[in-house]
């Protein structure tokens, strides 16, 4: 199937999986069509979980100092030492 | 105090220092019934009294000032530009300077509105706001860039929305101030981060709520140029949802708080992610339920076919044999038992048309007549007899033999018996008879009427 490749835009994807679960439960389909459909769709929701999911929870926090951009990693410790004072 | 006492003096009590001050202060005349220009700055009414500062907007200056028992009727808002009388005080405890306040006269909005509202206008004229240059929000940012103070609520506010929505998602914040002189320069500095040296998807510029004037780096040319000119998609996210910054007309998108900006950069994922799950769920029911149909279809035929096999076929032909044989058997038994009943109807009434039973009623009905006969001349015989011996008791009790024996005497003439002295003469012959015998007598005298003596 040439729309599973790897490069599939996400709301495309998305798109074709609506189409496919509306299509399986119109129930208009032959056995193979519906399996074919099927194998399809639990693809897609595959790439879309994964594009979804692709990128792990980071927060980085850059500060000017003396002139230079200074970043911290703070994943960790995302309260510590934000929005404390004011 | 002497002034010279102070001079000679080479440490000071802060007492000293405040009550020299004040005298100073309140000694010069020049500082008496003056009159103010300037624009009102977070004002508050406590009690009769109301509290606020006097800005100068051109040098950045201030003064706070304390109307004592005010005039409520004037209404006094942030902002105002106005015209105060009053006289400067020195507060010896506070160390710090007021301006007592006697009258107060309004005259219109503050220049910093007007200010704004032309650059607005400057602003909107040269096609900053126009829709048309408006850039798409990503749905689905993976890096996400925040412009705003790290000591801000907003930043928080931000990160707790997202990440108790959404947990696969990067975030840079570029901390900077966001209010203050320095602060626009700050924030477009951190819009061209984002812009050059850490590319993101999406770039929300905000800070928690405020004063007006805290908001009003948001309102600076600069950056509201500098937020036009990202390559980068910029949501505004300044202050709560009735607050309005310039920043928000040129944004690409308008957060109505920072909280909602989290929301906007994550809610798509969210569902997404939401959808997915719902999709699978559905194709999962939807392949189910096509399953059964085909299975439902697949029984069906299994038992057409099963229906029209030989096997069945012969089955069900010995299954009609067996239930022909049974309503055979069962109609026989049925005629069986309507004749048997019938003959046992035939007998019953035979029986009861049997002679013998009949001579048997005969005779029951001759003896018993027999008998009532028996019975009945009986009867009439002891009546009879009876009767017999009634008369015979009777007779006996008549026999003039017996009344005789009892003294009684029959006279007989010629044969006659007498009843009557008329049929007897003297000197006639007459017979007395009587029980044992009788006697020959002569009548020589007889006399009528009543008895004899003797």
């Amino acid at each position: 199937m040439c729309e599973l490749q790897k490069d599939i835009k996400f709301e495309d994807a998305m798109k074709r999986l609506e189409e496919i679960v509306k299509s399986l439960e119109d129930g208009n389909l032959s056995l193979e069509e519906a399996i074919k459909l099927y194998e399809e769709g639990i693809r897609l929701t595959k790439v879309c979980n994964d594009i979804l999911r692709s990128v792990e929870k980071r927060v980085v926090l850059i500060e000017k100092l003396n002139g230079e951009y200074i970043q911290d990693d703070i994943t960790n410790d995302i309260y510590g030492g934000l929005g404390q004072k004011e | 105090m002497m002034i010279s006492n102070i001079v000679s003096k080479k440490e000071w009590s802060v007492y000293e220092l405040t009550s020299y001050l004040k005298k100073k202060v309140e000694m010069d005349v020049l500082l008496k019934n003056i009159y103010l220009k300037g624009e009102v700055i977070k004002p508050s009414v406590s009690g009769e009294h109301l509290y606020f500062e006097l800005k100068d907007l051109e040098y950045d200056a201030k003064i706070k000032c304390v109307f004592f028992w005010f005039d409520k009727s004037v209404e006094i808002k942030h902002g105002s530009k106005v015209l105060v009388k009053g006289n400067v005080i020195f507060y010896e405890k506070e160390g710090i300077i007021e301006l007592k306040v006697s009258e107060i006269t309004d005259i219109g909005l503050g220049e910093l509105f007007v200010k704004l509202k032309q650059l607005e206008e400057k602003l909107r004229q040269e096609g900053l706001f126009d829709s048309k240059y408006k850039k798409e929000i990503p749905r689905y940012p993976k890096k996400v860039g925040i412009v705003t103070s790290k000591n801000g609520a907003a930043i928080r506010d931000i990160l707790n929305t997202i990440y108790t929505r959404f947990e696969n998602i990067q975030v840079y914040i570029y901390s900077c101030s966001v209010q203050g002189q320095n602060a626009p320069y700050e924030i477009c500095e951190g819009i061209e981060y984002f812009n050059t040296a850490e590319p993101v998807e999406v770039i929300i510029v905000g800070r928690g709520g405020g004063a007006f004037e805290d908001l009003m780096a948001f309102n600076s040319e600069m950056v509201v140029r500098k937020i036009f000119e990202s390559k980068i998609p910029v949501i505004s996210a300044v202050g709560h949802e009735r607050d309005y910054v310039l920043s928000d007309f040129v944004a690409d998108m308008r957060a109505i708080t920072p909280t909602n900006a989290g929301e906007m950069v994550v809610s798509f994922q969210k569902q997404a992610l939401e959808k997915l799950s719902e999709y699978q769920k559905r194709m999962k029911s939807a392949m189910e339920k096509t399953f059964n149909t085909v299975k439902e279809k697949v029984g069906i035929l299994q038992y057409k076919l099963y229906q029209n096999s030989p096997a069945n076929t012969v089955a069900k032909r010995a299954q009609d044999i067996d239930l022909y044989c049974h309503k055979l058997s069962f109609a026989i038994s049925r005629k069986l038992h309507e004749a048997h009943r019938n003959l046992k109807n035939f007998e019953k009434r035979l029986a009861d048309l049997n002679p013998e039973s009949r001579l048997l009623v005969a005779r029951t009905n001759f003896d018993n007549c027999s008998r009532r006969l028996g019975e009945a001349f009986k009867k009439i015989f002891q009546q009879k007899e009876f009767a017999y011996k009634v008369n015979l008791e009777k007779l006996i009790a008549l026999n003039p033999l017996n009344v005789l024996k009892r003294g009684y005497s029959i006279t007989l003439h010629n044969s006659k018996i007498l009843t009557t002295i008329s049929q007897v003469s003297n000197g006639d012959e007459i017979v007395t008879q009587l029980s044992d015998g009788i006697i020959k007598s002569k009548v020589f005298f007889k006399q009528e009427g009543a008895e004899s003596d003797v």
